[in-house]
């Protein structure tokens, strides 16, 4: 089965997310992705992309965050890639979702939010990097 | 990301058209914060046409929901497109957040004010509290030793048996004054909450909350400190977006509401800045020099606003301030402020909150500014009228007073 794949590298300003969304914007467009799987594709990735740039460095230096896609089949694989302090994405604590807004605290939505949108997702340390890989089911793929 | 404002029956409309993400999350917060700057407390954020919400964006609407709710005004979201319809049914906050604009309630449940006045470009709501006998207001201790640097043990006082409606002077926080003798210095205490700038060099000020009679270890070298309830509660705010109102003209304002040519005062203010001073060295501190004021000395023991500070803060202030009679003698620690009155305030200032509308109380609209590192500082209030040389005076955007009639100032 033929492998697409899409490959971004984008530095770690808060702007970047813009550019990282139109790539994969043109990638689901060009692959027949559903408008709905392409926004959740990039609802993950700016959850995740934003956290790197937010809490990932302690220096004001640029870095590079890797990002890539590969839809086999109905399948979508994202990973990415930062060298930015350990950061395990699993180990987040889940949200009360059941606490009145009131007492709710005004963030830590966005780990959760990336749970919700992807089937898989698994981190893993190598070589100073975090590597997440993801993996999200194409629903409007299925069958193709 | 663009964004587009409308005013409609008093609840302003953003539309917001783009990427509501990671990046411009920051832009739509600014234009709240700017609309609450402005004196709106209901908002509609029209998202039909966001394309895109994070949780970042999530977590702007979510801390202007809480914020709007907490001065009884409201927020919510209206047409979502099916991107945010998505995020928040995800975090379960869709009932909450997305839901008509609620036009009518929070206007419904304000009590109307007894009368208002408008003077200069500010209008002032006068709303009469149930208090049926004066302030009385009192000096303690003196300020006599302050030029010289003779303040003793035997000049510092205690005010742990007194629950004033407010207090301000030169004090501290610690158990003796061999404690706090190198910390003395500007305090205001309100309400039981009280704060104090100590002047060590550190430059960060401190509080302590209290309900009732102030915490046994505030002390202070000289004070005016006023018991009782207030006759009034007066919210004023300006009449043109942008404007701002001088401190002497609000307080010309309360004197005339009151009726009276002595009131103790509080203020609540949202401030476009403060102008003022505050002692960079204890008074208890012996000197080098024989008189704390002279030059060159004094610029290392008092801090000017040389130029206005605490620029959109919110302001706690309280003090006295009266319209002498010709010929008449008035207390110590009254210093000119305006054309025809005398006062002393001291302000703390906090990082900026909107203030609710309306009739508030008093106790838990004090004790609501003091919350962890908000406060900012704590100066002396001046009015400095040598035209363009002067600082000027604070100028505040609108707010609350509390204000009640002295029957007399005594020693």
């Amino acid at each position: 089965m033929q492998v697409r794949h899409l490959s971004v590298v984008v530095v770690n300003q808060r702007s970047e997310i813009g550019r990282l969304s139109e790539a994969v914007d043109r990638f689901g467009e060009e692959h027949h992705l559903s408008a709905d799987d392409i926004a959740a594709v990039n609802l993950a990735l700016d959850e995740i992309v934003i956290n790197i740039i937010a809490h990932g460095y302690d220096d004001e230096r640029e870095h590079q965050i890797h990002v890539s896609l590969a839809l086999e089949g109905e399948i979508l694989t994202i990973q990415v890639e930062d060298d930015g302090k350990p950061f395990d994405p699993l180990e987040a604590p889940p949200p009360n979702l059941d606490l009145p807004i009131e007492d709710r605290p005004i963030g830590g939505l966005g780990i959760y939010i990336v749970r919700s949108t992807v089937n898989e997702i698994e981190h893993r340390r190598e070589g100073g990097r975090n590597i997440l890989t993801m993996q999200k089911t194409m629903a409007g793929r299925a069958g193709q | 990301m663009e964004i587009t404002r409308s005013v409609n029956d008093g609840i302003v409309e953003l539309v917001v058209v783009g990427r509501l993400d990671g990046y411009w999350a920051d832009h739509l917060d600014a234009a709240l914060t700017d609309a609450i700057r402005e004196g709106h407390h209901r908002l509609r954020l029209d998202c039909s046409q966001v394309s895109f919400l994070s949780s970042a964006g999530i977590g702007v609407l979510v801390k202007f929901h809480k914020e709007l709710a907490r001065i009884n005004g409201s927020f919510s979201v209206v047409n979502p497109s099916k991107p945010v319809s998505t995020a928040l049914r995800i975090t379960r906050l869709i009932d909450v957040l997305v839901g008509p604009a609620r036009a009518d309630d929070a206007v419904a449940a304000l009590e109307r004010p007894a009368r208002r006045i408008e003077r200069d470009g500010a209008g002032f709501d006068v709303y009469d509290l149930a208090a049926r006998t004066p302030l009385t207001c009192r000096t303690v201790g003196s300020a006599a030793p302050l030029s010289t640097g003779a303040f003793a043990d035997e000049h510092c006082v205690t005010l742990e048996s007194l629950s004033p409606a407010f207090a301000i002077g030169v004090g501290a926080f610690g158990d003796s004054f061999a404690d706090c003798r190198t910390r003395f210095g500007e305090l205001l205490s309100v309400a039981g909450a009280t704060a104090y700038q100590p002047a060590d060099g550190t430059n960060v000020p401190d509080y302590l909350l209290g309900t009732g009679a102030l915490a046994s270890d505030v002390r202070v070298l000289y004070c005016l400190a006023c018991d009782g309830p207030f006759s009034h509660l007066i919210r004023f705010e300006t009449l043109q977006p942008g404007a701002t109102i001088g401190l002497a003209r609000l307080l010309a304002a309360c004197l005339e509401a009151a009726n009276a040519r002595s009131v103790g005062i509080v203020v609540v203010a949202e401030a476009a800045w403060l102008v003022g001073a505050s002692l960079r060295r204890s008074p208890a501190e012996r000197l080098e020099d024989a008189d704390f004021f002279a030059h060159p000395g004094i610029r290392t023991r008092l801090t000017f606003t040389a130029e206005p500070a605490f620029a959109r803060t919110v302001a706690l202030a309280a003090g006295v301030v009266t319209r002498p009679a010709a010929g008449e003698n008035t207390a110590a620690q009254l210093r000119p402020i305006g054309a025809d009155c005398l006062g002393h305030l001291h302000a703390a200032a906090f990082r900026f909150r909107p203030i609710r509308k309306g009739p508030i109380d008093f106790a838990q609209t004090v004790s609501g500014l003091f919350e962890a590192d908000q406060l900012l500082g704590v100066l002396h209030l001046l009015h400095d009228e040598r035209g363009a040389a002067g600082a000027g005076e604070s100028e505040l955007v609108r707010g609350a007073c509390w204000v009640g009639p002295i029957a007399e100032l005594t020693s």
